[in-house]
């Protein structure tokens, strides 16, 4: 194994480890974080773990002045790029509250797979969240280093129904803006949309959603060599995540 | 209409059964005295890449976490931590902590105050609800006096939703068939109850119209939000406390409430005070029961950005310090739970009339603001049977939405000669 292929997952251990320690938690500073399993890792409808189970974690960093930073990692299965086994995704932003209790945030994150493939891309974001729904835009030049810029909007929104349990919904648009892919036929939008219920005991949160794509756009690197998309577009998928 | 007096008042009665009596007893929460509120900084909410994370502030992200600090907090002041609600509005959590016996509540609160950890933090208060405790006295319909039926011919209050902060309304009650969009319990897990302030309260309120029955209410095309933060003692009085009215009036803010009632009166509250700023910004009218009994009317309805409404019956002679409107609050027949209707008195019902009628006068003019609804509400001075009722004044209901309307609303009235709230 070569040392190019160790980096990619020592930065993203070092990403998540780094929200934690480089900041000495100030006195009202927020640090928290959660471990997740899922039956399918699903981001923005599209499975990144080719419809089997995987890991997550996130550890996250709030500062008094409204500063954020984190890190997501995920285990995945990619059709495209077998060797990336691991994404990590440190992030940071600003936040700030508005008087009606809302608060506003601009930040951005990198997306890395190890692997030694080039698949890392940047992606800004922008977004408006309620206690009761969300609105975010995110933009990327180089979205999974397919060469094509991309918007994505996603509307996320939750209902409680008591005190334990709540609904869950997100709706997502993702548009391929410019850029390759060029072939005929290439998918250059796809929605996405996510409902379901969660509930929360403690510390321990489940949940069970219906998620759908309506096509997987041309620049996600899960086709195989053969072209083939695994699993279906529509999956419920189960998850299982303690905070900290 | 005073020889029928006696037979609505019997007829109530019989309607009613025992008055005050029979209301389901609600559990009441631990003895507050002993307790601290305490607000650490909420982080506002942003971006995170967990599937399923939605921004809610108790969903998960972050709430171990605060927790966690808070029991740090708690331990490290020989308090326990009770219980916990985030407030976005102001930017905190709150946490309700309890002194250990024997220990000084307020030297605790001075020394929590200089903890850098920590926002703000105050000693849990008691309110209770603004009501006589009577047995029923002889009915006046108090919708004459305002020329109710008139004021429906332009406006019900439609789509206006105003937020009674109160004890629990009997959803089922058939006078309110309909009426509550939404009913939330803040006062404990046990589940929404009804209970006769709220009850009466939400009558006058919004009562339904022209269903055959009962009552109508001030403004029965209004939706309600019925926010349970207090609850039913044995002696049939409603109280509540810093915490559970703190959780109602965000709840209020969350759902962009127009008006909020607040039939209840307690001391001065720091954390309540401003989330009542945070509703003023937000354009809400707030209307609250002044009480009789305290200098300037006492909390909220001292609050300046509080509509402080007293009961136009208890004017001769009485002292109007902080008090900006009269309005009906005596023999006022409402709803009780379970199907019931009786009569009741106090400042807690000369609020829920005002709260009403600016619901009318939101229905017709959206855009107002409360210092434009102050403006807007019109007192009549005019002596009643030769007293001069007070320094204040009674609302005139009619002048009110005239005002609002820029028309005529009532055909009976003679020119009143009304001036405006400051």
């Amino acid at each position: 194994m070569s040392w190019r292929k160790k980096k990619a997952p020592c930065l993203g251990v070092a990403a998540l480890l780094a929200t934690g320690m480089t900041f000495a938690p100030a006195s009202h500073a927020e640090v928290s974080g959660s471990a997740t399993a899922v039956s399918d890792y699903r981001f923005r409808g599209v499975s990144l773990s080719d419809g089997a189970p995987a890991a997550q974690a996130d550890l996250n960093y709030d500062n008094p002045a409204g500063w954020y930073s984190g890190a997501f990692v995920a285990t995945t299965r990619l059709g495209a790029q077998p060797q990336a086994r691991l994404q990590w995704l440190p992030y940071g932003g600003f936040a700030r509250r508005l008087e009606s209790g809302a608060s506003i945030d601009v930040g951005g994150s990198y997306s890395g797979f190890t692997g030694g493939n080039r698949l890392g891309y940047f992606e800004a974001n922008a977004g408006i969240t309620t206690d009761d729904w969300s609105f975010r835009l995110n933009y990327s030049p180089n979205y999974f280093r397919g060469e094509v810029r991309t918007l994505y909007a996603q509307f996320d929104a939750s209902h409680p129904l008591g005190s334990t349990v709540r609904l869950i919904a997100h709706l997502g648009d993702l548009q391929l803006l410019s850029g390759p892919p060029q072939d005929e036929g290439a998918i250059r939008q796809q929605l996405d949309v996510r409902a379901g219920i969660a509930a929360r005991w403690s510390r321990v949160t489940a949940s069970l959603s219906w998620v759908s794509a309506d096509r997987v756009a041309s620049v996600y690197p899960i086709q195989s060599y053969y072209g083939q998309v695994n699993g279906a577009h529509s999956v419920w998928v189960v998850q299982l995540s303690a905070s900290f | 209409m005073i020889a029928s007096r006696p037979l609505l008042c019997l007829s109530l009665a019989l309607m009613g059964h025992a008055l005050w009596a029979q209301a389901p007893a609600a559990a009441q929460p631990q003895i507050e005295s002993r307790q601290v509120l305490v607000m650490l900084p909420l982080a506002p909410a942003h971006f995170r890449p967990d599937a399923d994370y939605s921004g809610a502030y108790d969903a998960g992200a972050g709430r171990e976490s605060r927790r966690r600090a808070a029991g740090e907090l708690a331990r490290s002041y020989g308090l326990s931590l009770k219980q916990d609600w985030p407030m976005p509005a102001l930017g905190v959590v709150c946490y309700v902590m309890e002194v250990a016996q024997g220990e000084s509540v307020d030297e605790k609160v001075r020394q929590i105050a200089r903890d850098e950890r920590v926002e703000s933090v105050q000693a849990m208060q008691s309110f209770q609800a603004l009501e006589h405790n009577d047995p029923m006295f002889a009915a006046q319909p108090s919708a004459v006096r305002w020329h109710l039926a008139e004021l429906h011919e332009t406006a019900t209050g439609r789509n206006i939703s105003i937020a009674q902060i109160d004890s629990g309304v009997d959803l089922n009650h058939p006078d309110l068939s309909g009426q509550v969009i939404e009913a939330s319990n803040f006062v404990d897990t046990s589940g929404y109850v009804p209970e006769d302030h709220g009850t009466a309260v939400a009558g006058i309120l919004a009562a339904r119209a022209d269903n055959g029955m009962g009552i109508v209410g001030v403004a029965p095309g209004a939706r309600v939000l019925a926010l349970r933060a207090c609850w039913q003692t044995t002696n049939a009085l409603a109280r509540c406390n810093s915490f559970t009215l703190a959780k109602a009036l965000q709840f209020a803010i969350d759902r962009r409430s127009r008006v909020v009632n607040m039939s209840l009166s307690g001391p001065p509250d720091r954390l309540i005070a401003r989330l009542l700023d945070v509703l003023w910004q937000l354009g809400t009218t707030v209307v609250a029961a002044a009480d009789p009994a305290a200098v300037d009317g006492g909390f909220p309805a001292s609050h300046p950005h509080v509509l402080a409404v007293r009961a136009e019956e208890e004017s001769p002679g009485a002292d109007f310090e902080g008090v900006d409107a009269l309005a009906p609050g005596h023999d006022i027949p409402t709803t009780l739970p379970g199907a019931r209707w009786g009569l009741v008195s106090g400042s807690s019902f000369a609020a829920a009339h005002v709260s009403g009628l600016v619901a009318l006068m939101l229905e017709m003019a959206p855009a107002m603001g409360p210092q434009q609804v102050r403006s807007a509400l019109s007192l009549d001075r005019r002596p009643v049977n030769n007293v001069r009722p007070s320094p204040v004044g009674r609302i005139d209901a009619c002048a009110a939405l005239g005002r609002v309307t820029a028309r005529r609303v009532c055909r009976d009235t003679a020119a009143t000669r009304v001036v405006s709230l400051r």
